[in-house]
Parts: C-alpha cells; structure tokens; sequence
C-alpha cells in the first residue's frame, strides 16, 4: 500500500501557536520549522446563517510571518462521529490551508457534537465496527471536501476500557486503513490513556500501521483526582520522552514532530521552558530512520474480524455519554451503565472548568462583581446551574452570551450588575461585528470599573450624572499598540 | 474605547486608571472639578494617554456639576510597534473563537479565583 500513499514534506519540529508563545518565536526562530495553527480559535461566530463563522486576513496574514511552515491543525470538524462536518468551516479551512499553502491537514478522531447539542469537550468515538464505518465515512466526507491529505490524531480517552470495543491501537488502524489517512500519533495522548488504565503505549504501537504516521504531538499534563490530565500544561515527561524515543525511528514517513503548550499555562512555564523543550524535539528529530515503508517491521495483533458485542450504536454512544459529560441525569441503559465509569465524572469536571474559564475571560467585570457581591461559592452555583440548564457552545463569544442571557433571566438585584453586564455585552459585540455601540451609565462608571479591575468592591458608588462610554469597532483586527505583551507577563492572571 | 482595550483587562485598567486619575481621583483632589469642567469629553489613545477629544467643546465658566453626557472614547488609530499590535491581533481573536485542542484542565477560572481571594482566603473586597 506504499504506493498509495502521498508524498509530503519533512518539515521538522515545531509548536501549536498561540499569540502568548510569539515573544519566543521571535528570540529563537531557528528553534521552530513548523508551526501548527488551529484556525477555529480565532474565527468569529456571527450567528448569521448564511455566513456563520469569519476569519480575519489579518490574524492569517499575521500568521504567515511567523518563523517556519504553517500546518492546520483542525478542531472544529472531528471525524469520530455521527455529525458530519459543517460547510461553513470547510470553506474556511480551504482558505486557511491555501494561504498556509500546508502540505497536509489534520483532525481528532473524536466527537464533539452529537445531533441534539455541543458536548464542550472532545469525547472518544465508539470503538466497534459500527465505530469505524462512522470515522471512515466522516473522513472520507471531510477528505473530498479539503484539498490537500488528511490525517487524523490519536486521542486521548478518560473512560475504563469497554469489553465491547477494539483496543484504541486496533481501532485506530483499522480506520485510518479503510479511510487510507495519515495518523496525527498523539502521544501524549497514548500516554495519559495508559497512565489512566487503557492500554500501554507499547501495545497501541504494535497495533499501529507505522508506516501511515505523518506527525507526533508530544505535550505535558499533571495528576488530578487520581487522573493523569492531558493538559498541554509543560513539560514532556521523561518516560513519555523515553518512549519517544524508541518510536521516532520506527516511522518511516514521519514529517512532523510538534509540542503542544495551551495558552493558560504559557505563562507559567515560560519562554525558556518552550525553548528547552523545542530542544529535546530536535534531539528526537535526528532519531528518524526515514526507512521505506517495506522495511519496516510492522504488527497487527489485532484483527478487525474479531468478535465484539455492541450493545450501543454509535449515535446512541455519542448521545449517551454527552449527556452526562453536560451533566443531563442518565436516560437509558447505555448512559446508566457509563454513569458508573470514573471518568465520565472526570471529564465533566474538566469540561466544566473550560466553560467557566471562557466565561470569566469573556465576562471578566461581571464575575468579579458577582463574585465580590455573592461570593465566590454562590458565583460557582450560579455556573452549575447555568450548564446544568444550557448545554455547551463551541465558541467562546457564545458561551458568554448564553451566560448573559442566564444572568438577565435571573434578574439579580445586585447593584450596577445591569450596566457591567451591558458594557461587556456591547464590547464583545463590537469585537465580533466591528461596529461601534454607546453604553450610557446614570452614575460615573469609572470608579467601579477600576475597583472590579483591581479585585474590589468600591464602597461608594460614582457620582450621579449622565455618562456614556463609546465602544468602537477599530480595535480587533487592527488593534491598537497597547504593550499588552508585558502587561499580561506582569499581571499573568489578566 | 476600542473594543480591544476593554475586552483586556490589564489594558483596560491602565486606561481606566489614567482616565480616573485625569477627572479627579489623583491623590490631590485641589482642582478636580475644575479639569473635569475644561474636559468633559475624552479620547484615550493609542498610548493609553488621556486626551481631550478633539470636538469637544471647551466653555468657561460651566456648572460644576456634570449633568450633561460625558463619552470616552479611546481612539484605535495604529501608529505603534507592528510586532506588538501583531500579538493584540492574534491574542483577541484567540479567545473569542474555540477553544484550542486541549483535553484537560484550563485554569483561567482558578486564576482568577485565586485572584479575588487573599492570602486569608478571604474574598477581596
């Protein structure tokens, strides 16, 4: 099946980007070949049905620029399940891929949206024959609607291992075989899910068509509650590097080796962090064989004709366990028997913190003050009554205003909440549609807006009079000098 | 006010500061009314300086108690380091849309309840 197989460019080590990551761009360039962009994170949702999503030149323009190639690294269309991918977003990845002009394109074979709502959170497929069929349609969809290769990345899966589905290695092979795509061999991801119980990483490789692995993500994590996290939180672990190293030589077509940071921790770890593990990337580069396909000793423990009871369809999979990863009470006899897995507790905790983290980016002034006028234990229960009534929104604008709407429905009488709310809402308005709004206050806001910037309350509320704050849409795509840079190092938990 | 600034709260608070510090509340409160009268109307720039906008109308002597609207508005007008506007670019649009591949723990929430909570755990406030 060499033959078949397409021919891409080595292009080397690299990171995911994210704009606090630039500052180390800059200082060492020579240390990044690649950088892997995720294009969903800076569209905007317009809520307009006949354009749903919008993608700034600028940001893409700005990318461009940076050190390295470019490769798209998609989030917002996974193949793993039973919802197909929207047309809006395939338009725009066509876009960003030609402006990359990226060699290949990647996806998790995972689900994130089942047919009645968002689950929030990257769920594991179903891992049946059923499960298959589902991917290899999806990525065959996903396939004929983008213009360069696919490949798709191994993930990460919290639950206990299931007697009625294929081992992640068999599954994933017989996939990627039927759907003939690369592999994204997330490693990190390989490890957390044998560090949580499933099966080893060494298992999963032999199980693997060695040959079809495009790229490796390597990333760090941490334990929580008995969980190793697949947080993209820092380092590589050594053992995880170990085994690194005895993988990299063993894939003859590998092309790409890139180290996964999420933003929140950018901070944290630091610049010289990054570079120290760019680093070890390079030294794991130089292991590649670049061996030819037929050379390599490739094994297949597993055969896809093996038995397997399933008992639940994918769609009903999907269903199932995205509603008790939202927090809906279990309906059916699939959900029930899910309910008792540990992990589902687990990853509706982290999809919980994901939700409330965009939403106090989003809504910074109106948490503070609620958390300063009701407490901080009574702003959490507002939360989970938000989500246990609204289910998660994919985009963070839209998460923060289906808190807004909440909050409104809620009618609290806390003093200026009303006028917060409403700036905040205007500011994210104009963020998304450029337009300029007015939000006119009947008190002097300021004192009140710099108290909730600090953290504090102010006791005496402005001064009485008419007062109006002009929001004005120039300042998202071609956004003023502000030095935010090193004020967010400064003040990191901005 | 740019959007821009006010969705980035340690933009937003320096301009804030400026302008709060501009009508009145700087440590010396001798004269406040008096620069509020000659500027009612502001812009805050690109630099986060506080500045009369340009049409505002400057009378004297006016009473001193502001009934009429007072607007600031903070000018977006890019003159500055490109690198530096670069990163505004990528880091607002970074969190407006999805959230990146991540399937663990985001502790932006937990920052920021760290930060509303002292060393005693108590509340700021």
């Amino acid at each position: 099946m060499a033959e078949s197989y397409p021919s891409l460019p080595e292009l080397g080590v690299g990171i995911t980007h994210s704009a606090l990551i630039e500052p180390a761009l800059e200082q060492w360039p020579d240390l990044f070949d690649v950088i892997e962009f995720e294009p969903q994170t800076s569209w905007i949702e317009t809520r307009d049905g006949a354009e749903p999503y919008r993608a700034s030149d600028l940001v893409l323009d700005h990318i461009i620029k940076l050190p390295g190639q470019k490769l798209v690294h998609s989030i917002g269309v996974p193949v793993g399940g039973t919802v197909r991918p929207q047309p809006a977003q395939l338009a725009l990845l066509r876009r960003t891929i030609a402006k990359f002009d990226a060699p290949w394109v990647s996806e998790h074979l995972n689900f994130n949206r089942t047919q009645e709502f968002s689950t929030g959170f990257f769920l594991p497929p179903r891992q049946t024959l059923q499960g298959v069929e589902t991917a290899t349609t999806s990525i065959r969809d996903l396939q004929a609607a983008l213009p360069v290769p696919i490949a798709v990345e191994t993930g990460v899966n919290y639950l206990r291992p299931r007697p009625d589905e294929m081992p992640d290695g068999a599954f994933v092979a017989t996939v990627t075989e039927r759907a003939n795509c690369g592999i994204l061999l997330d490693l990190h991801n390989l490890f957390t899910n044998s560090v949580n119980g499933r099966q080893s990483v060494e298992e999963f490789i032999t199980q693997l068509p060695l040959e079809r692995v495009w790229e490796i993500h390597l990333a760090g994590g941490f334990e929580m509650e008995g969980f190793w996290l697949d947080a993209h939180s820092g380092a590589i672990p050594d053992t995880l590097l170990s085994i690194a190293r005895e993988i990299v030589p063993t894939l003859p077509n590998l092309k790409a080796i890139v180290f996964e940071l999420f933003p929140s921790f950018v901070p944290g770890f630091g610049f010289d962090g990054i570079r120290t593990e760019m680093e070890k990337l390079h030294d794991l580069w130089e292991l590649r064989s670049g061996a030819p396909p037929d050379k390599v000793r490739i094994h297949r423990a597993w055969e896809s004709g093996a038995k397997i009871e399933e008992c639940a369809s994918p769609a009903i999979w999907e269903r199932a366990l995205g509603s008790l990863v939202i927090g809906r009470k279990p309906d059916d006899e699939v959900a029930r028997e899910l309910a008792t897995d540990p992990g589902v507790a687990v990853i509706n905790h982290l999809a919980c913190e994901f939700r409330a983290s965009m939403i106090v980016s989003m809504l910074r002034l109106t948490s503070r003050l609620l958390m300063l006028a009701l407490g901080p234990d009574t702003f959490r229960a507002m939360l989970e009554e938000f989500w246990s009534k609204t289910p998660p929104q994919l985009f963070a604008s839209s998460e923060a205003e289906a808190f807004a709407a909440y909050l409104d429905a809620l009618d609290l009488k806390v003093p200026q909440l009303t006028k917060i709310l409403e700036f905040e809402r205007a500011v994210m308005a104009t963020l998304m549609d450029d337009s300029p709004r007015v939000v006119a206050f009947d008190f002097d806001p300021l004192p009140l807006f710099r108290g909730l910037a600090e953290g504090r309350l102010k006791e005496k509320a402005g001064r009485l009079g008419r007062f109006e704050i002009e929001v004005t849409g120039d300042g998202l795509l071609n956004a003023p000098n502000l030095g935010l840079g090193p004020l967010q190092q400064a003040v990191p938990h901005h | 006010m740019p959007a821009a600034v006010a969705f980035d709260l340690a933009a937003f608070q320096k301009g804030i500061a400026n302008l709060v510090d501009r009508l009145g509340c700087a440590p010396c409160f001798s004269g406040a009314d008096c620069r509020f009268i000659h500027e009612r109307d502001f812009v805050i720039n690109e630099k986060l300086e506080i500045r009369s906008f340009p049409g505002a109308s400057v009378q004297l002597p006016q009473d001193p108690v502001p009934l009429r609207p007072v607007t600031a508005t903070l000018s977006g007008k890019v003159g500055f380091d490109l690198k530096q506007i670069q990163s505004v670019v990528a880091n607002i649009a970074g969190r407006l849309g999805c959230e990146g591949c991540c399937s663990g723990f985001d502790i932006h929430f937990r920052q920021e309840l760290n930060f509303m909570i002292n060393e005693a755990g108590q509340i700021r406030g």
